[in-house]
């Protein structure tokens, strides 16, 4: 026993450090410093403070769902399991920081100097000189079909950032910079492989942790206060320590593993399906009216007490016949 | 011979695997790719070639999770399969196997990925244009320009032959343009050449040539010349002309001296014409004459030189139209040339090309002040319809082989100061390097190893920034250690969670297909964090330091890999 809380503990050192270390190196130098020249210690404050509750809560799932719907482990020989829960952990982990902190990187003027600039659609952007965020000799080229016109030469411009369009007040012309930094965005695009995983445990962070806006302590205390994030959590918590007879069901460990990650997606992506409007078109369609805003809310909440409440009775019942099995032998 | 307890080859029994992984995953993408065929965006025409180009396409990008799967589910399944009970000999051919595996999976993903991209790339624009085609035609029809209706109509049609629904209307239109065309043909008058407009001598000058001619005792040149001077009202020169009247008329009988005259005199307009350049012009002129005088040598000699001459300044619209039935490159953009004084944009509506020849459509030139007192203005701005690529430059007028009307030349746009318009622009890019410079320049799904290495240079000196190209190729050079990584990585994982005892029920066998999905988004974390960080090193060292932070990564984790693994192997029982 003591043993393993000692594991649960390391593990959730180590997560948590990784986490944290992924933040400093994944954030900071590239969308701080790099992209907003002169942002420098202060910043990592303010960037692992406000994602101190996420970090600790997607570590705790992790662990709790590989070291308590344990694979197979033999004393003394973990280092092989620990690789392989650590390098999983690992990418999840800044798939999702990856997800979430993506749109901070937003400095004053992502255009540059005397360069093309690629937009969304097939448009180019070109800067001639860059001075903060005014811009001298702007080149803008627009999509053509059977010899339309592509270029439209500007004598300067502007960029609002807060708006993410380039002004062109001479011709009362607005440009939307789209990707919000167009050279630097495309070389670190999100990696559409996991969007359809991102977005729910970005969906269920958010629900969990609420806004991001105010300091780490504050927003524990708020979130273990609301009584909905709190038993949003309890059911997570539920629904992965019951799970691991699911888990643990064959003597397959290739089969077990899979099973727990499928879980593991399985998990958030109901959290989704919770939200998502396909429920509440469900909803209406047996109830035959809307259902108040205020019952929508704890959809999710319901829908995953009762997948907590099947998955217990069904552990009560493993739980039992295992008894009744020992007693009978 | 064998003795039946004798173990097969390792590497046979792996490279079964390996072929029956590829040929089900291929079997999986075909059916996959048959069913979502996109039916709006591509022409049924294509049906057959998209299917296979893209579950080809997909095959090569799921490799790695589809053949890591299979190694890592055989192993756990029936490891003694794979490894006999001579492990330490069976470790060297396994790793082996897997390097040469690497080998040609990373082989044939950078020769045929970028091959593929172009191609499916090409059916989806060849759909678009065609389709183009159509709504132009049907426009011009509604506009009641039925000869450009019938050119864009034929032109959907030969691009996309199972659509029979556009027949009637084509046919429709086919009448009405004839109709049209031979009304507009009557109402045209003839016109001949201005010949005094085309020497663009003055009347002294022609004089002159005249009195040169006559001393040379050229007399039809003297007198042809100082005919033109006389028009001009140059007194000197009815004193040379009616000279060498006389001598003419002293050597050729009347009837036959106008009849030659006439076409001496024709011919002296297109020779002047050549003389001073105009070589559209005396092409069109002996064009003209080779049809009233078929047999005439010099005529025949004349409108071949002018020919020549022509190619030189001008292409025709002939050849351009086959290529316009081919879907080409489409939206080229380019920061072309930089000089202390202005910069130039050109952009390309579709690139077409063949082995050695090269033609643009849309082409469109803008070109910027960038100093002096006129610092931002617009210089000049002008489009063509068609360009051909020609000594280093586009020329950019097109012009029919056979009916001078028929002119497609560069005009100024409304923002343009006007001014003389170029006939060719230069290219400030090697063309084969050309279609890198696309409205996405930065994503590199159709672009081959070399070409890349040639960005790195030509990216900045055309505005482009060349770090993605770094992260790009540093991409490509870690796909093989990344495929071994995976491979030896994912083989241990199968031999660490072998089955245990017998009890395999039937239902596990069904987690099996969802195995490469899950490795798939595995091996795209691994693959995206370690791009995230050789990019950073890239951004912020340079290409250098990331190159050696990449090489001694890659020995670091190849090496725990192939450790893990033999460790895996050397303890199987």
């Amino acid at each position: 026993m003591k043993e393993t809380v000692g594991t649960i503990l390391v593990f959730f050192l180590a997560l948590t450090a990784v986490f944290c270390g992924l933040l400093l190196l994944y954030f900071l130098p590239l969308y701080g410093d790099f992209f907003v020249p002169g942002l420098g210690a202060p910043a990592v404050g303010i960037y692992l403070r406000g994602y101190i509750p996420e970090v600790l809560i997607l570590t705790t799932i992790i662990c709790l769902f590989l070291l308590f719907g344990r694979l197979k482990r033999k004393p003394g020989k973990p280092f092989f399991s620990y690789t392989l829960i650590l390098a999983g952990s690992f990418i999840i982990g800044v798939a999702a920081l990856d997800f979430e902190l993506i749109d901070y990187a937003e400095p004053e003027n992502p255009l540059l100097s005397e360069s093309m600039h690629p937009l969304t659609g097939g448009d180019q952007l070109y800067a001639h000189a860059v001075d903060g965020v005014r811009i001298e000799t702007v080149v803008l080229s627009g999509r053509n079909t059977l010899g339309e016109r592509r270029f439209q030469a500007f004598d300067s411009g502007e960029v609002d950032m807060r708006r993410r369009v380039l002004e062109i007040s001479e011709k009362g012309i607005t440009v939307p910079i789209e990707p919000p930094n167009p050279f630097f965005s495309r070389m670190f695009a999100r990696n559409r492989s996991f969007a359809w995983l991102l977005g729910p445990i970005g969906s269920f962070l958010g629900a969990a942790t609420g806004d991001s806006s105010s300091g780490t302590f504050t927003r524990l205390r708020r979130w273990s206060g609301t009584e909905y994030r709190y038993f949003l959590i309890a059911s997570a918590f539920i629904l992965i320590l019951t799970s691991h007879w699911l888990i643990r069901r064959n003597d397959w460990p290739l089969g077990n593993a899979v099973i727990t990650v499928l879980l593991f997606c399985g998990f958030f992506l109901l959290f989704a399906l919770m939200r998502s409007q396909l429920l509440k078109d469900f909803l209406f369609l047996v109830a035959g009216r809307r259902i108040t805003e205020r019952i929508e809310s704890f959809l999710p909440l319901l829908g995953m007490w009762y997948f907590s409440l099947v998955f217990l009775l069904s552990r009560g019942k493993a739980y039992f016949s295992s008894r009744r099995i020992q007693r009978s032998l | 011979m064998k003795s039946p307890s004798s173990p097969t080859p390792s590497g046979k029994r792996l490279l079964s695997i390996t072929l029956l992984a590829v040929f089900i995953a291929f079997v999986v993408f075909l059916f996959h790719a048959l069913f979502t065929f996109p039916r709006g965006d591509i022409f049924a025409l294509y049906t057959g070639k998209w299917v296979i180009a893209l579950a080809a396409l997909r095959l090569l990008r799921f490799l790695m999770p589809v053949l890591c799967s299979a190694y890592m589910v055989a192993l756990s399944l029936k490891p003694g399969y794979i490894i006999p009970k001579e492990r330490e000999r069976s470790i060297g051919k396994i790793l082996l196997f897997f390097i040469v595996i690497t080998f040609f999976a990373t082989f044939f993903n950078e020769i045929s990925t970028p091959l593929l991209n172009r191609r499916i790339s090409s059916m989806r624009t060849a759909t678009e244009t065609a389709l183009e085609f159509k709504e132009k035609g049907i426009e011009e029809y509604e506009r009641e320009n039925y000869p450009e209706a019938l050119t864009y109509l034929n032109l959907y049609s030969s691009m996309n032959p199972p659509d029979t629904s556009i027949q009637p209307l084509l046919d429709t239109t086919q009448s009405k343009a004839q109709r049209q065309l031979t009304a507009v043909r009557e109402e045209e008058p003839r016109t001949r050449p201005d010949v005094r407009r085309v020497t663009g001598m003055t009347a002294e000058e022609l004089t002159e040539l005249a009195e040169d001619y006559l001393e040379r005792e050229d007399y039809r040149s003297a007198y042809y010349y100082s005919g033109i001077a006389e028009q001009l009202g140059y007194g000197d020169a009815a004193r040379i002309k009616n000279f060498a009247a006389g001598k003419l008329a002293d050597t050729e009988p009347e009837k036959e001296i106008r009849e030659i005259w006439s076409l001496y005199e024709r011919e002296q307009e297109g020779r002047s014409l050549l003389e001073f350049e105009r070589y559209i012009e005396a092409y069109y002129h002996f064009l003209n004459l080779s049809i009233r005088y078929p047999s005439d040598p010099d005529i025949q000699k004349y409108l071949a030189e002018s020919g020549e001459r022509v190619r030189e300044v001008a292409f025709f619209y002939e050849d351009i139209e086959t290529y316009l039935l081919h879907p080409g490159t489409r939206d080229l953009i380019l920061l072309n040339r930089r000089t202390g004084e202005y910069i130039e944009f050109i952009s390309i509506g579709t690139f077409f090309r063949d082995t050695k020849t090269y033609f643009f459509e849309n082409v469109e030139v803008l070109r910027i002040a960038t100093s002096g007192g006129n610092k931002g203005d617009v210089l000049i701005h002008f489009s063509a319809p068609y360009g051909k690529f020609q000594n280093g430059s586009i020329n950019l007028t097109c012009i029919s082989r056979s009916d001078p009307q028929v002119r497609f030349l560069p005009r100024h746009l409304s923002d343009s100061p006007g001014g003389p318009l170029d006939n060719a622009v230069p290219l400030g890019v090697p063309l084969e390097r050309v279609l890198g410079f696309t409205a996405n320049p930065y994503s590199f799904e159709e672009t081959g190893l070399f070409e890349l290495i040639d960005f790195i240079d030509l990216f900045p000196a055309h505005g482009l920034r060349n770090e993605p190209v770094m992260s790009e190729l540093l991409s490509r050079a870690m796909y093989p250690f990344s495929f071994l990584i995976m491979v030896l990585l994912f083989s241990s994982t199968g031999l660490h969670w072998k089955r245990r005892g017998y009890t395999v029920s039937f239902l596990s066998y069904l987690i099996i297909p969802m195995i490469p999905v899950v490795i798939f988004f595995l091996i795209q974390g691994f693959l995206s964090i370690e791009k995230s960080l050789l990019d950073f090193i890239v951004l912020k060292v340079g290409i250098l330091a990331a190159s050696f932070v990449f090489l001694a990564l890659q020995g670091i984790l190849t090496f725990f890999a192939v450790a893990v693994f033999i460790r895996k192997v050397l303890k199987e029982r």
